[in-house]
Protein backbone atom coordinates (compact mmCIF):
# COMPACT_ATOMS: atom_id res chain seq x y z
CA UNK A 1 0.00 0.00 0.00
CA UNK A 2 1.24 3.51 -0.74
CA UNK A 3 1.69 6.03 2.06
CA UNK A 4 -1.28 7.99 0.79
CA UNK A 5 -3.51 4.91 0.87
CA UNK A 6 -2.38 4.00 4.39
CA UNK A 7 -2.92 7.56 5.60
CA UNK A 8 -6.34 7.85 3.96
CA UNK A 9 -7.43 4.55 5.48
CA UNK A 10 -6.12 5.63 8.87
CA UNK A 11 -7.94 8.97 8.64
CA UNK A 12 -11.17 7.24 7.58
CA UNK A 13 -10.78 4.75 10.43
CA UNK A 14 -10.29 7.54 12.95
CA UNK A 15 -13.35 9.37 11.61
CA UNK A 16 -15.63 6.35 11.75
CA UNK A 17 -14.35 5.10 15.13
CA UNK A 18 -14.73 8.58 16.58
CA UNK A 19 -18.29 8.89 15.36
CA UNK A 20 -18.98 5.72 17.38
CA UNK A 21 -17.30 7.39 20.36
CA UNK A 22 -19.50 10.40 19.90
CA UNK A 23 -22.60 8.17 19.98
CA UNK A 24 -21.42 6.49 23.20
CA UNK A 25 -20.76 9.91 24.76
CA UNK A 26 -24.34 10.92 23.93
CA UNK A 27 -25.63 7.80 25.67
CA UNK A 28 -23.42 8.63 28.63
CA UNK A 29 -25.04 12.04 28.91
CA UNK A 30 -28.51 10.49 28.84
CA UNK A 31 -27.51 7.95 31.42
CA UNK A 32 -26.05 10.61 33.72
CA UNK A 33 -29.29 12.61 33.58
CA UNK A 34 -31.11 9.49 34.65
CA UNK A 35 -28.57 8.94 37.45
CA UNK A 36 -29.11 12.50 38.68
CA UNK A 37 -32.85 11.93 39.04
CA UNK A 38 -32.30 8.67 40.88
CA UNK A 39 -29.75 10.11 43.24
CA UNK A 40 -32.05 13.04 44.00
CA UNK A 41 -34.83 10.60 44.93
CA UNK A 42 -32.39 8.57 47.01
CA UNK A 43 -31.64 11.72 49.02
CA UNK A 44 -29.18 11.36 51.89
CA UNK A 45 -28.37 7.71 51.15
CA UNK A 46 -26.93 8.69 47.72
CA UNK A 47 -25.22 11.87 48.80
CA UNK A 48 -21.83 10.70 47.52
CA UNK A 49 -23.35 10.04 44.10
CA UNK A 50 -24.07 13.70 43.30
CA UNK A 51 -20.51 14.79 42.63
CA UNK A 52 -19.98 11.57 40.68
CA UNK A 53 -22.78 12.43 38.25
CA UNK A 54 -21.16 15.84 37.79
CA UNK A 55 -17.88 14.12 36.98
CA UNK A 56 -19.57 11.84 34.45
CA UNK A 57 -21.22 14.85 32.86
CA UNK A 58 -17.85 16.56 32.55
CA UNK A 59 -16.28 13.46 31.07
CA UNK A 60 -19.02 13.18 28.43
CA UNK A 61 -18.55 16.85 27.56
CA UNK A 62 -14.78 16.48 27.29
CA UNK A 63 -15.17 13.45 25.09
CA UNK A 64 -17.51 15.37 22.84
CA UNK A 65 -15.06 18.25 22.45
CA UNK A 66 -12.21 15.90 21.78
CA UNK A 67 -14.23 14.01 19.16
CA UNK A 68 -14.82 17.28 17.28
CA UNK A 69 -11.15 18.20 17.49
CA UNK A 70 -9.89 14.76 16.42
CA UNK A 71 -12.36 14.55 13.52
CA UNK A 72 -11.11 17.92 12.28
CA UNK A 73 -7.54 16.70 12.58
CA UNK A 74 -8.43 13.54 10.65
CA UNK A 75 -9.89 15.68 7.86
CA UNK A 76 -6.71 17.74 7.69
CA UNK A 77 -4.72 14.52 7.65
CA UNK A 78 -6.62 13.24 4.58
CA UNK A 79 -6.03 16.54 2.82
CA UNK A 80 -2.33 16.50 3.63
CA UNK A 81 -2.02 12.91 2.42
CA UNK A 82 -3.39 13.94 -0.97
CA UNK A 83 -0.93 16.83 -1.21
CA UNK A 84 1.88 14.52 -0.10
CA UNK A 85 0.97 11.98 -2.73
CA UNK A 86 0.73 14.61 -5.50
CA UNK A 87 4.11 15.92 -4.50
CA UNK A 88 5.56 12.41 -4.53
CA UNK A 89 4.06 11.59 -7.93
CA UNK A 90 5.41 14.86 -9.36
CA UNK A 91 8.83 14.20 -7.96
CA UNK A 92 8.87 10.66 -9.36
CA UNK A 93 7.89 11.87 -12.83
CA UNK A 94 10.71 14.40 -12.78
CA UNK A 95 13.15 11.78 -11.52
CA UNK A 96 12.18 9.71 -14.56
CA UNK A 97 12.98 12.69 -16.78
CA UNK A 98 16.39 13.05 -15.15
CA UNK A 99 17.04 9.37 -15.82
CA UNK A 100 15.83 9.47 -19.40
CA UNK A 101 17.24 12.84 -20.39
CA UNK A 102 20.84 12.13 -19.39
CA UNK A 103 22.13 12.92 -22.87
CA UNK A 104 19.68 15.75 -23.61
CA UNK A 105 21.38 19.04 -24.41
CA UNK A 106 19.32 21.03 -21.92
CA UNK A 107 18.93 18.58 -19.03
CA UNK A 108 20.84 20.96 -16.76
CA UNK A 109 17.87 23.32 -16.82
CA UNK A 110 16.09 20.86 -14.50
CA UNK A 111 18.54 21.37 -11.64
CA UNK A 112 16.71 24.14 -9.82
CA UNK A 113 13.35 22.44 -10.26
CA UNK A 114 14.57 19.16 -8.80
CA UNK A 115 15.83 20.95 -5.70
CA UNK A 116 12.51 22.75 -5.35
CA UNK A 117 10.58 19.48 -5.77
CA UNK A 118 12.72 17.69 -3.16
CA UNK A 119 12.24 20.58 -0.73
CA UNK A 120 8.48 20.63 -1.29
CA UNK A 121 8.26 16.89 -0.82
CA UNK A 122 10.25 17.05 2.43
CA UNK A 123 8.00 19.84 3.59
CA UNK A 124 4.89 17.76 2.84
CA UNK A 125 6.35 14.82 4.71
CA UNK A 126 7.11 17.00 7.74
CA UNK A 127 3.58 18.43 7.75
CA UNK A 128 2.10 14.96 7.46
CA UNK A 129 4.24 13.64 10.31
CA UNK A 130 3.37 16.61 12.49
CA UNK A 131 -0.33 16.11 11.90
CA UNK A 132 0.00 12.39 12.70
CA UNK A 133 1.86 13.24 15.90
CA UNK A 134 -0.76 15.75 16.98
CA UNK A 135 -3.49 13.20 16.25
CA UNK A 136 -1.72 10.61 18.34
CA UNK A 137 -1.50 13.13 21.20
CA UNK A 138 -5.22 13.90 20.93
CA UNK A 139 -6.06 10.21 20.90
CA UNK A 140 -3.81 9.79 23.91
CA UNK A 141 -5.86 12.50 25.65
CA UNK A 142 -8.94 10.44 24.87
CA UNK A 143 -7.26 7.42 26.44
CA UNK A 144 -6.56 9.48 29.56
CA UNK A 145 -10.19 10.45 29.79
CA UNK A 146 -11.20 6.80 29.65
CA UNK A 147 -8.75 6.13 32.48
CA UNK A 148 -10.42 8.67 34.71
CA UNK A 149 -13.77 7.35 33.57
CA UNK A 150 -12.79 3.91 34.85
CA UNK A 151 -11.91 5.42 38.24
CA UNK A 152 -15.29 7.18 38.33
CA UNK A 153 -17.12 3.98 37.47
CA UNK A 154 -15.36 2.19 40.39
CA UNK A 155 -16.27 5.08 42.71
CA UNK A 156 -19.88 4.99 41.55
CA UNK A 157 -20.02 1.28 42.26
CA UNK A 158 -18.80 1.91 45.82
CA UNK A 159 -21.36 4.68 46.31
CA UNK A 160 -24.13 2.53 44.83
CA UNK A 161 -23.37 -0.16 47.39
CA UNK A 162 -24.35 2.22 50.24
CA UNK A 163 -27.57 3.50 48.65
CA UNK A 164 -29.94 0.95 50.22
CA UNK A 165 -33.13 0.61 48.17
CA UNK A 166 -31.59 2.61 45.26
CA UNK A 167 -28.60 0.35 45.13
CA UNK A 168 -29.83 -1.60 42.06
CA UNK A 169 -30.64 1.55 40.06
CA UNK A 170 -27.32 3.14 40.80
CA UNK A 171 -25.51 -0.08 40.00
CA UNK A 172 -27.08 0.07 36.55
CA UNK A 173 -25.64 3.56 36.20
CA UNK A 174 -22.22 2.25 37.21
CA UNK A 175 -22.55 -0.65 34.74
CA UNK A 176 -23.50 1.72 31.93
CA UNK A 177 -20.56 3.94 32.65
CA UNK A 178 -18.23 0.98 32.71
CA UNK A 179 -19.41 -0.45 29.41
CA UNK A 180 -19.43 3.00 27.77
CA UNK A 181 -15.88 3.55 28.92
CA UNK A 182 -14.89 0.16 27.57
CA UNK A 183 -16.48 1.01 24.19
CA UNK A 184 -14.76 4.36 23.95
CA UNK A 185 -11.46 2.85 24.95
CA UNK A 186 -11.63 0.17 22.26
CA UNK A 187 -12.63 2.64 19.49
CA UNK A 188 -9.82 4.95 20.59
CA UNK A 189 -7.29 2.11 20.66
CA UNK A 190 -8.17 1.08 17.10
CA UNK A 191 -7.67 4.68 15.93
CA UNK A 192 -4.48 5.13 17.89
CA UNK A 193 -2.94 1.91 16.56
CA UNK A 194 -3.72 2.93 12.97
CA UNK A 195 -2.07 6.32 13.43
CA UNK A 196 1.01 4.79 15.04
CA UNK A 197 1.31 2.26 12.19
CA UNK A 198 1.25 5.05 9.60
CA UNK A 199 3.82 7.05 11.55
CA UNK A 200 6.10 4.03 11.60
CA UNK A 201 5.66 3.49 7.86
CA UNK A 202 6.47 7.13 7.18
CA UNK A 203 9.54 7.00 9.43
CA UNK A 204 10.75 3.87 7.66
CA UNK A 205 10.35 5.62 4.30
CA UNK A 206 12.23 8.66 5.57
CA UNK A 207 15.16 6.44 6.55
CA UNK A 208 15.15 4.94 3.05
CA UNK B 1 9.46 9.55 -27.85
CA UNK B 2 10.11 10.26 -31.52
CA UNK B 3 10.73 13.84 -32.44
CA UNK B 4 10.62 15.33 -35.92
CA UNK B 5 11.16 18.86 -37.15
CA UNK B 6 8.40 19.61 -39.63
CA UNK B 7 9.34 23.20 -40.37
CA UNK B 8 12.68 24.85 -39.91
CA UNK B 9 13.28 28.49 -40.76
CA UNK B 10 13.62 31.56 -38.54
CA UNK B 11 11.16 29.75 -36.33
CA UNK B 12 10.62 26.00 -36.18
CA UNK B 13 7.89 23.42 -35.66
CA UNK B 14 8.58 20.14 -33.88
CA UNK B 15 6.29 17.16 -33.45
CA UNK B 16 6.76 14.65 -30.62
CA UNK B 17 4.92 11.35 -30.83
CA UNK B 18 5.02 7.53 -30.98
CA UNK B 19 6.40 7.07 -27.49
CA UNK B 20 7.68 3.46 -27.30
CA UNK B 21 7.53 3.63 -23.49
CA UNK B 22 3.90 4.67 -23.47
CA UNK B 23 1.77 2.84 -20.88
CA UNK B 24 -0.42 0.07 -22.38
CA UNK B 25 -3.93 1.07 -23.22
CA UNK B 26 -3.55 4.83 -23.57
CA UNK B 27 -3.91 6.37 -27.00
CA UNK B 28 -0.91 7.81 -28.85
CA UNK B 29 -0.83 11.58 -29.17
CA UNK B 30 1.10 14.13 -31.21
CA UNK B 31 2.54 17.01 -29.21
CA UNK B 32 3.82 20.07 -31.02
CA UNK B 33 6.32 22.78 -30.22
CA UNK B 34 6.86 26.10 -31.98
CA UNK B 35 10.27 27.53 -31.30
CA UNK B 36 10.79 31.19 -32.04
CA UNK B 37 13.76 33.30 -31.04
CA UNK B 38 12.62 34.40 -27.61
CA UNK B 39 9.49 32.37 -27.15
CA UNK B 40 8.67 28.69 -27.18
CA UNK B 41 5.11 27.41 -27.34
CA UNK B 42 3.98 23.87 -26.55
CA UNK B 43 0.74 22.85 -28.26
CA UNK B 44 -1.46 20.24 -26.63
CA UNK B 45 1.40 19.08 -24.41
CA UNK B 46 -0.39 15.82 -23.57
CA UNK B 47 -1.49 13.64 -20.71
CA UNK B 48 0.11 12.84 -17.37
CA UNK B 49 1.30 9.43 -18.56
CA UNK B 50 3.49 10.75 -21.34
CA UNK B 51 4.80 13.77 -19.42
CA UNK B 52 8.23 12.31 -18.63
CA UNK B 53 8.85 11.23 -22.22
CA UNK B 54 7.58 14.52 -23.56
CA UNK B 55 9.69 16.70 -21.29
CA UNK B 56 12.71 14.53 -22.03
CA UNK B 57 12.14 14.98 -25.77
CA UNK B 58 11.69 18.73 -25.36
CA UNK B 59 14.94 19.05 -23.40
CA UNK B 60 16.84 17.84 -26.44
CA UNK B 61 15.81 21.03 -28.21
CA UNK B 62 15.15 23.82 -25.74
CA UNK B 63 16.15 25.03 -22.32
CA UNK B 64 13.21 25.01 -19.89
CA UNK B 65 13.37 28.75 -19.34
CA UNK B 66 12.77 29.26 -23.06
CA UNK B 67 9.26 27.78 -22.81
CA UNK B 68 6.95 30.74 -22.31
CA UNK B 69 3.58 29.57 -23.57
CA UNK B 70 1.32 26.54 -23.54
CA UNK B 71 -1.76 25.98 -25.64
CA UNK B 72 -4.61 23.55 -25.03
CA UNK B 73 -6.97 23.18 -27.99
CA UNK B 74 -9.63 21.83 -25.62
CA UNK B 75 -10.11 20.23 -22.22
CA UNK B 76 -9.48 16.54 -22.89
CA UNK B 77 -7.09 14.59 -20.63
CA UNK B 78 -4.96 13.48 -23.60
CA UNK B 79 -4.50 17.17 -24.39
CA UNK B 80 -3.59 18.76 -21.08
CA UNK B 81 -3.88 16.51 -18.01
CA UNK B 82 -0.10 16.94 -17.59
CA UNK B 83 -0.61 20.64 -16.81
CA UNK B 84 0.02 20.30 -13.05
CA UNK B 85 3.38 18.68 -13.82
CA UNK B 86 4.41 21.25 -16.43
CA UNK B 87 3.61 23.99 -13.99
CA UNK B 88 6.30 22.72 -11.62
CA UNK B 89 8.87 23.52 -14.28
CA UNK B 90 7.15 26.52 -15.85
CA UNK B 91 5.48 28.50 -13.08
CA UNK B 92 5.71 31.70 -15.10
CA UNK B 93 4.28 30.30 -18.33
CA UNK B 94 1.03 31.39 -19.91
CA UNK B 95 -1.64 28.91 -20.87
CA UNK B 96 -3.87 29.75 -23.83
CA UNK B 97 -7.18 27.89 -23.54
CA UNK B 98 -10.74 28.23 -24.82
CA UNK B 99 -12.44 30.49 -22.25
CA UNK B 100 -15.16 27.85 -21.92
CA UNK B 101 -12.80 25.34 -20.34
CA UNK B 102 -10.67 27.43 -18.02
CA UNK B 103 -12.52 26.44 -14.84
CA UNK B 104 -12.49 22.80 -15.92
CA UNK B 105 -8.82 22.71 -16.84
CA UNK B 106 -7.99 24.11 -13.41
CA UNK B 107 -9.00 20.67 -12.13
CA UNK B 108 -5.70 19.40 -13.55
CA UNK B 109 -4.02 21.07 -10.62
CA UNK B 110 -2.20 24.14 -11.95
CA UNK B 111 -2.56 27.22 -9.77
CA UNK B 112 0.41 29.42 -10.58
CA UNK B 113 0.26 29.32 -14.35
CA UNK B 114 -1.30 32.35 -16.03
CA UNK B 115 -4.53 31.48 -17.82
CA UNK B 116 -5.10 33.30 -21.10
CA UNK B 117 -8.69 32.56 -22.11
CA UNK B 118 -9.33 32.60 -25.87
CA UNK B 119 -12.65 34.14 -26.87
CA UNK B 120 -15.04 32.20 -29.12
CA UNK B 121 -14.06 34.12 -32.25
CA UNK B 122 -10.35 33.26 -31.82
CA UNK B 123 -7.37 35.59 -31.77
CA UNK B 124 -3.63 35.71 -32.34
CA UNK B 125 -0.51 34.84 -30.46
CA UNK B 126 2.54 36.88 -31.31
CA UNK B 127 5.75 34.91 -30.86
CA UNK B 128 7.93 37.60 -32.43
CA UNK B 129 9.03 35.87 -35.61
CA UNK B 130 5.52 34.61 -36.25
CA UNK B 131 1.98 35.59 -35.40
CA UNK B 132 -0.04 32.43 -34.82
CA UNK B 133 -3.81 32.43 -35.30
CA UNK B 134 -6.33 30.71 -33.07
CA UNK B 135 -8.85 29.27 -35.51
CA UNK B 136 -12.29 28.49 -34.01
CA UNK B 137 -13.14 24.80 -34.31
CA UNK B 138 -15.98 24.54 -31.82
CA UNK B 139 -17.86 21.24 -31.66
CA UNK B 140 -15.03 19.49 -33.51
CA UNK B 141 -15.23 17.68 -31.24
CA UNK B 142 -15.18 19.81 -28.11
CA UNK B 143 -17.70 22.60 -27.60
CA UNK B 144 -14.88 25.09 -26.94
CA UNK B 145 -12.08 24.25 -29.34
CA UNK B 146 -9.35 25.99 -31.33
CA UNK B 147 -6.83 25.03 -33.98
CA UNK B 148 -3.63 26.95 -34.58
CA UNK B 149 -2.64 28.29 -37.95
CA UNK B 150 0.84 29.47 -38.78
CA UNK B 151 0.68 31.62 -41.94
CA UNK B 152 4.46 31.59 -42.37
CA UNK B 153 5.00 27.85 -42.05
CA UNK B 154 1.57 27.19 -43.58
CA UNK B 155 0.84 24.66 -40.88
CA UNK B 156 -2.58 24.10 -39.39
CA UNK B 157 -2.49 22.25 -36.09
CA UNK B 158 -5.93 20.72 -36.25
CA UNK B 159 -6.43 19.00 -32.90
CA UNK B 160 -8.70 15.98 -33.17
CA UNK B 161 -9.70 16.86 -36.74
CA UNK B 162 -7.76 14.61 -39.10
CA UNK B 163 -6.87 12.30 -36.24
CA UNK B 164 -6.64 8.52 -36.26
CA UNK B 165 -5.92 6.16 -33.42
CA UNK B 166 -3.12 4.32 -35.18
CA UNK B 167 -0.43 1.74 -34.37
CA UNK B 168 2.40 2.99 -32.12
CA UNK B 169 4.88 2.70 -34.99
CA UNK B 170 2.72 4.44 -37.62
CA UNK B 171 4.68 6.85 -39.85
CA UNK B 172 4.74 10.53 -38.88
CA UNK B 173 3.20 11.58 -42.22
CA UNK B 174 0.29 9.92 -44.03
CA UNK B 175 1.79 7.79 -46.79
CA UNK B 176 -1.26 6.23 -48.39
CA UNK B 177 -4.27 8.53 -48.22
CA UNK B 178 -6.79 5.99 -49.49
CA UNK B 179 -5.74 3.44 -46.90
CA UNK B 180 -5.80 6.18 -44.27
CA UNK B 181 -9.45 6.99 -44.96
CA UNK B 182 -10.55 3.66 -43.57
CA UNK B 183 -8.79 4.39 -40.29
CA UNK B 184 -10.15 7.95 -40.05
CA UNK B 185 -13.76 7.24 -40.80
CA UNK B 186 -14.95 5.80 -37.49
CA UNK B 187 -12.97 8.35 -35.48
CA UNK B 188 -14.55 11.32 -37.22
CA UNK B 189 -18.06 9.91 -37.38
CA UNK B 190 -18.07 9.05 -33.70
CA UNK B 191 -16.12 11.90 -32.14
CA UNK B 192 -17.32 14.79 -34.29
CA UNK B 193 -20.85 15.65 -33.25
CA UNK B 194 -22.02 18.31 -35.69
CA UNK B 195 -22.30 18.43 -39.49
CA UNK B 196 -23.09 22.14 -39.27
CA UNK B 197 -19.95 22.85 -37.25
CA UNK B 198 -17.96 20.75 -39.69
CA UNK B 199 -19.21 22.65 -42.77
CA UNK B 200 -18.53 25.96 -41.07
CA UNK B 201 -14.97 24.87 -40.23
CA UNK B 202 -14.37 23.59 -43.79
CA UNK B 203 -15.44 26.99 -45.12
CA UNK B 204 -13.08 28.83 -42.77
CA UNK B 205 -10.11 26.52 -43.18
CA UNK B 206 -10.62 26.18 -46.94
CA UNK B 207 -9.49 29.81 -47.27
CA UNK B 208 -6.16 29.15 -45.56
CA UNK B 209 -3.01 28.27 -47.41
CA UNK B 210 -2.00 24.99 -45.78
CA UNK B 211 1.09 22.87 -46.51
CA UNK B 212 0.77 20.64 -43.48
CA UNK B 213 -2.36 19.69 -41.59
CA UNK B 214 -1.16 18.45 -38.24
CA UNK B 215 -3.65 16.50 -36.12
CA UNK B 216 -3.23 15.52 -32.48
CA UNK B 217 -3.27 11.77 -33.22
CA UNK B 218 -1.82 9.77 -36.11
CA UNK B 219 -0.18 10.82 -39.36
CA UNK B 220 0.18 14.42 -40.55
CA UNK B 221 -1.16 15.42 -43.98
CA UNK B 222 1.04 17.30 -46.39
CA UNK B 223 0.82 18.69 -49.89
CA UNK B 224 -2.11 17.38 -51.91
CA UNK B 225 -3.28 15.19 -49.04
CA UNK B 226 -4.42 18.33 -47.18
CA UNK B 227 -7.04 19.14 -49.79
CA UNK B 228 -7.88 15.47 -50.12
CA UNK B 229 -8.61 15.39 -46.43
CA UNK B 230 -10.76 18.53 -46.49
CA UNK B 231 -12.78 17.17 -49.42
CA UNK B 232 -13.25 13.81 -47.74
CA UNK B 233 -14.25 15.42 -44.45
CA UNK B 234 -16.72 17.72 -46.18
CA UNK B 235 -18.59 14.72 -47.57
CA UNK B 236 -18.54 12.71 -44.35
CA UNK B 237 -21.68 12.40 -42.26
CA UNK B 238 -20.69 12.87 -38.62
CA UNK B 239 -22.39 12.49 -35.25
CA UNK B 240 -23.69 9.06 -36.18
CA UNK B 241 -24.08 7.60 -32.69
CA UNK B 242 -27.53 9.15 -32.26
CA UNK B 243 -29.82 6.10 -32.33
FE1 LIG C 1 -10.30 15.47 -27.75
FE1 LIG D 1 -7.40 13.87 -28.77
Amino acid sequence: MTTQETVLIAAATVTSELSEVSQVAKNMTLSVMNAKTISQCAGESARGFHPITDYIEDIAKNIDHLVIQISEEARTLSRLSVIYSQSEIGLKRYETVIRKAKDAAHVSSLKGIMQKLYDEFENCRTLLLRKLESLSVSLDDMKNITRSSIVISIMSRVEAAGAFEFRKDLEVVADNLESSTEDIRSHTDISYDKIITVMEQLHRETQK
Amino acid sequence: MKSTIIYDDIHAWHVFARDPEKVEGIIDTNQYMVKANNRVLLLDPGGIEIFSSMLTAVLHHVHLEEITDLFASHQDPDIISSLGLWEQALPGARLHVPWLWEGFIRHFGAKKIKYMPIEDHGGTLDLGEVKLQFIPAHYLHSSGNFHIYDPKAKILMSGDVGAVLDKPDAPMFVEDFDAHIEKMKMFHQQWMPSNRAKQDWIKRVGKLDIDILAPQHGGLFQGADVKRFLDWFEELDVGIAIP
